[in-house]
């Protein structure tokens, strides 16, 4: 019983004690945007790698993804509304499903596997061997360098490949529809829309955004902060930083919900 | 000026390291050549090489790799141009160290126990290095290192409490 107590206030402690370092650590990135030096030459070089390795290598993973999500999901539910005989609602249901939920979260999920584990293992390699203070040492500053271009690209590449996943899985919903229920494609745009209001497109780009924001984040702010002088730093970095990053992508998820 | 100063520890050593990163929290004013300041293992020589460069000067990236080029030709190392950290041996990261250092137009250069950075076989190299060497620099090195630098000419003991003194200058 003693450890059980224990161990839950344990947890608590420690998950009060990463939430106030995430937060501080955030307003920090924050604050760096305002400083942040783009068109610096060596920024600027790793800024383009970055969104290279984030947005450009995936995008073969997101058309597949989308185009069988797409065929799934609009192809089942306009056949599914067609059938109870509320074919005029699918403009709505296709922007609930996937311009507010699937697109910025199954993009999330794809860039949480690829980017943020790669993130998360190179920040804690470049702690634990030392380098960033070689990046101290020569004067550079590891948020201006190492993080916001990081974080940039992923909040550039989140939205761009959600807006990516939106057109392929409509466009793949579209030529089912078209085959087996005769609609054109500019009836079914026109439908889409109608239905789209300010809101589901503040809720889109809030997602994105955040979703974005956060799979950086609280990956570099893990291995950062948990990357001590032990090589075994490095893997429990890695696992404690995906775990903290799907609670974090929850945290997004709910919050987005409520617009 | 080439200056020779000797500490007693690691621990001395560390210290001193960590006040002359603080030099250069705004700009590059000292390029320090240690081993606990390693190469960036995910880039390649020559990204290394104009990184401080290219971060804190204002030229195009393509005249610092014409200018790393030459350098690397000098210094026999155009091969590993593209190489990583580990590929090359203690030597030749040393002198990808130092090549960086004259790229990024660095006054002043400190190097921080390089006898004991660099592979016992490349201590010859590294003596004619220094004994060759005309830029300002400043060795931090072991009491009993001493000896081993005697052969270099020009080369100026210090009193570490003298150069505490003297403000750390480098």
């Amino acid at each position: 019983m003693t450890d059980f107590v224990y161990n839950l206030g344990k947890s608590f402690l420690d998950f009060f004690r990463f939430l106030k370092g995430y937060i501080y650590f955030s307003l920090i990135i924050i604050s760096q945007f305002l400083f942040f030096r783009l068109f610096n030459p060596a920024v600027f070089l790793v800024t383009l790698r970055q969104i290279y390795f984030t947005g450009v290598q995936i995008i073969r993973v997101v058309i597949i993804v989308s185009f069988f999500l797409g065929l799934g999901l609009v192809g089942f539910l306009g056949k599914f509304l067609f059938n109870i005989g509320a074919a005029d609602h699918i403009g709505k249901i296709l922007i609930l499903t996937i311009v507010r939920e699937f697109a910025p979260l199954v993009t999330a999920i794809l860039l949480s596997f690829r980017t943020s584990t790669a993130i998360s293992a190179e920040i804690s390699m470049m702690k634990f061997g030392n380098e960033i203070n070689t990046l101290r040492s020569l004067g550079i500053n590891e948020y201006n360098y190492l993080y916001i271009p990081r974080v940039f690209a992923g909040i550039v590449c989140s939205f761009s490949l959600a807006v990516f996943f939106t057109i392929v899985s409509v466009m793949v919903g579209y030529f089912l529809l078209s085959f087996k229920l005769h609609m054109t494609f500019d009836y079914m745009i026109m439908m889409i829309f109608n239905e789209l209001d300010i809101n589901d497109i503040i809720c889109f780009i809030y997602k994105t955004v955040l979703f974005g924001f956060v799979l950086i984040t609280i990956p570099i702010y893990t291995s950062a902060t948990s990357v001590g002088k032990y090589s075994t730093d490095v893997p429990i970095a890695l696992s404690k930083g995906m775990m903290r990053l799907f609670y974090g992508l929850i945290i997004v998820e709910i919050t987005g919900a409520m617009i | 000026m080439k200056s020779l100063v000797l500490v007693k520890n690691k621990e001395e050593e560390t210290v001193i390291v960590n006040k002359l990163i603080t030099y250069n929290e705004e700009n590059l004013n000292i390029f320090i050549i240690a081993e606990q300041l390693p190469l960036i293992s995910n880039l390649s020589v020559i990204e290394n090489m104009i990184l401080p460069a290219s971060y804190h000067r204002h030229k195009k990236i393509v005249e610092y790799i014409d200018i790393a080029h030459r350098y690397l030709s000098e210094y026999g190392l155009e091969n590993r141009i593209y190489a990583r950290k580990g590929d090359l041996n203690s030597y030749e990261i040393f002198l990808i160290k130092y090549i960086s250092s004259k790229i990024s137009e660095v006054d002043n250069i400190a190097f921080i126990s390089p006898l004991n950075s660099v592979d016992v076989m490349y201590h010859g190299n590294l003596y004619d290095f220094f004994k060759n060497c005309n830029e300002n620099y400043l060795i931090l090195d072991y009491n009993e290192s001493y000896n081993k630098y005697k052969n270099i000419n020009g080369l100026l003991k210090m009193e570490f409490d003298e150069w505490l003194i003297q403000g750390l200058k480098v």
